[in-house]
């Protein structure tokens, strides 16, 4: 047997395979969100400006091949990339790619565009709708409505089309919490209670809408918020009196608590993007956080700060909070491990920050005007707001006009 | 077209599939398949190994993306990462078997003996063929005889000299023509 009819043997193996479809999945929820944190990068000006090089000098040396360039060609090349890429950052800097901005303002579904300000009815009049959230993916969005004696939580496409229902077999009742979107987009958890038991977290399919309990019966659970790597659930267990903070696979199974003897805990907020780290703020207001694979936690903030509701940006090097100051709240940006914390916008309350973590979003109540749904950057600049309340939310008797607000951001 | 289109074209198909969750989801269904099937033929069919590397493949790629350079579309790039993770695999289990052979000769002579239900050609005993020899030489001959790489691209792959090398697939082809003839004797 000759060498070349061992290769043609061993080439026989050379066929299409079929990954497993679970295989597929799990693969897909675990790279988005890296792909996500590489998106943030390179919406920096030095992560542009470098893919921007690259490309240059990648047309450089393919050019080479059929007519040498020079040196000094390439580098007028870099020269010119260099201040292509200066008028991109430029650009970028005027615009808010986070897709639509989803809020509820006075039961009315609507989708705002952050680059201009404009709004769209997502739903006809008269829906009543209430906890909003929206997929991560951008498509989709989730929001309850309560009628009837009865609460019902929908999904809905961006466009107003493919309406369906979510658990509609378990009767579910809404607790006021905030939804948690899994990182593929395709399942949403919520803080529901069934019957008169206590409150439940439920995983909910928006494809098919079926959904299933995770917690285990008997145990009070709030405040879900789903890892970044789609396989785990974070929220706030309640023993008596005794609140902390557990995480479950999305399965149900391997239940821990991970805020050691800390009790208070007000729910999970946010997730680091390596999955090390989930913040929260407890009844004290002081804000932790807690570190998942060692169970414990860490305070970030002083007697100084009455501080709650932090979010981290999404890649990982801020947070951002709220400070009580007894009759309105102050935004506060602080770095992850608690240090340099100052003020970035008075009378204003946390939303989460958009998914290129540029900008914080924030429900901005001044005294002296309604205020408004507003951006700003981690430092301090391009305050903008992207939807004006009316003129009845200065009247002081509610903090915001809207029923709920969601842009793809994990919010407290 | 020109050179210098299809290679911004290319970085455009990388950049877009990165740009937002429907675009890179799109191109993770078209990627995965051929990556996949890349490494389930040279991992000798080893499912689990396969989707070990094909996730090791697309974390890389994701981590490296500022080196595509767009000299060839994202398929191609995917499955030189692979063959990067192929080596690096290939290179673990040499050590790990070095380790082994001077404790475990014995259970390797008394090794399942051939199977006679497969036929001459069937690929299944070809992928047990590849698995039963030992990784340096089963790597050496996926590289040249399924990805047709010189031997100097296999060397520098495989952290080797190309004598060594080239010694390696001498002795993994006749490895693989023992144990061939040994299973099917009448081809």
């Amino acid at each position: 047997m000759t060498d070349e009819r061992i290769d043609a043997l061993i080439r026989r193996l050379d066929v299409p395979s079929d990954p497993d479809p679970a295989f597929e999945r799990s693969t897909y929820a675990a790279l988005l969100s890296r792909v996500r944190a590489a998106r943030v990068t390179d919406a920096s000006r030095i992560g542009s400006l470098q893919r921007d090089i690259r490309l240059i000098v990648a047309g450089a040396r393919r050019q080479s091949v059929a007519a040498p360039l020079g040196v000094v060609g390439a580098v007028v090349l870099l020269i010119l990339a260099t201040i292509v890429a200066f008028a991109i950052v430029g650009a970028m800097n005027r615009s808010i790619p986070n897709g639509p901005l989803i809020v509820s303002v006075r039961g009315e579904l609507q989708a705002v565009d952050t680059r201009n300000g404009t709004v769209r009815n997502i739903l006809p009049p008269g829906n009543d709708t209430r906890g909003v959230s929206r997929s991560p993916d951008g498509r989709l969005v989730a929001f309850w409505t309560i009628g009837g004696g009865s609460a019902r939580l929908y999904v809905v496409g961006v466009d107003g089309q493919d309406r369906r229902e979510l658990g509609a077999d378990l009767h579910l009742g809404w607790t006021d919490a905030i939804d948690t979107w899994s990182p593929d987009s395709r399942s949403v958890a919520t803080e529901v209670v069934i019957g008169i038991g206590p409150a439940r977290i439920v995983v909910a399919d928006v494809v098919t809408g079926a959904a299933r309990i995770v917690t285990p019966p008997g145990l009070a659970a709030h405040a879900p918020l789903w890892s970044l790597d789609g396989n785990w659930i974070a929220f706030a267990e309640q023993t008596g009196a005794f609140r902390s903070l557990a995480i479950i696979r999305t399965d149900g199974s391997g239940m821990r608590t991970i805020s050691g003897d800390l009790s208070g805990v007000a729910g999970p907020d946010t997730w680091s993007p390596d999955g090390q780290w989930i913040y929260f703020s407890n009844n004290d207001g002081a804000i932790y956080r807690a570190n998942v694979p060692g169970a414990f936690t860490q305070r970030l903030t002083g007697n100084d700060l009455a501080a709650f509701a932090p979010t981290s940006s999404p890649d990982g090097t801020l947070i951002s909070f709220i400070v009580n100051r007894s009759d309105h709240w102050d935004l506060y940006v602080a770095n992850s491990d608690g240090t340099g914390a100052r003020q970035l916008l008075e009378h204003a309350t946390n939303a989460g920050w958009s998914s290129d973590g540029r900008y914080v979003l924030a429900e901005w109540t001044p005294s002296d005007q309604p205020g408004g749904l507003a951006v700003i950057g981690p430092d301090g600049r391009g305050f903008r707001v992207v939807l004006p309340f009316g003129a009845d939310c200065s009247s002081g008797s509610r903090q915001s006009c809207t029923e709920g607000v969601g842009w793809g951001q994990p919010r407290p | 077209m020109t050179a210098r289109a299809t290679v911004s074209d290319s970085v455009d198909e990388l950049q877009r599939a990165l740009a937002d969750d429907a675009g890179f989801e799109s191109w993770y269904r078209r990627t995965l398949p051929r990556v996949y099937s890349y490494l389930v033929s040279r991992g000798g069919g080893d499912v689990a190994l396969a989707e070990e590397l094909t996730q090791q493949t697309f974390i890389a790629a994701i981590d490296q993306r500022s080196r595509y350079d767009g000299r060839s579309d994202t398929i191609t790039w995917l499955c030189g990462i692979a063959r990067h993770k192929l080596a690096d695999h290939f290179r673990a289990i040499e050590r790990d078997e070095r380790r082994q052979m001077r404790m475990e000769v014995r259970q390797i002579e008394f090794s399942q003996g051939p199977r006679a239900d497969l036929g001459p050609e069937d690929r299944t005993m070809i992928a047990e063929i590849l698995r039963s020899l030992p990784a340096s030489q089963r790597a050496v001959l996926v590289f040249v005889a399924l990805d047709d790489l010189p031997v100097a691209e296999a060397a520098r792959l495989l952290g080797k000299s190309r004598g060594a090398t080239e010694s390696l697939l001498f002795r993994a082809r006749e490895a693989f023509r023992r144990a061939y003839v040994a299973e099917s004797p009448d081809d």
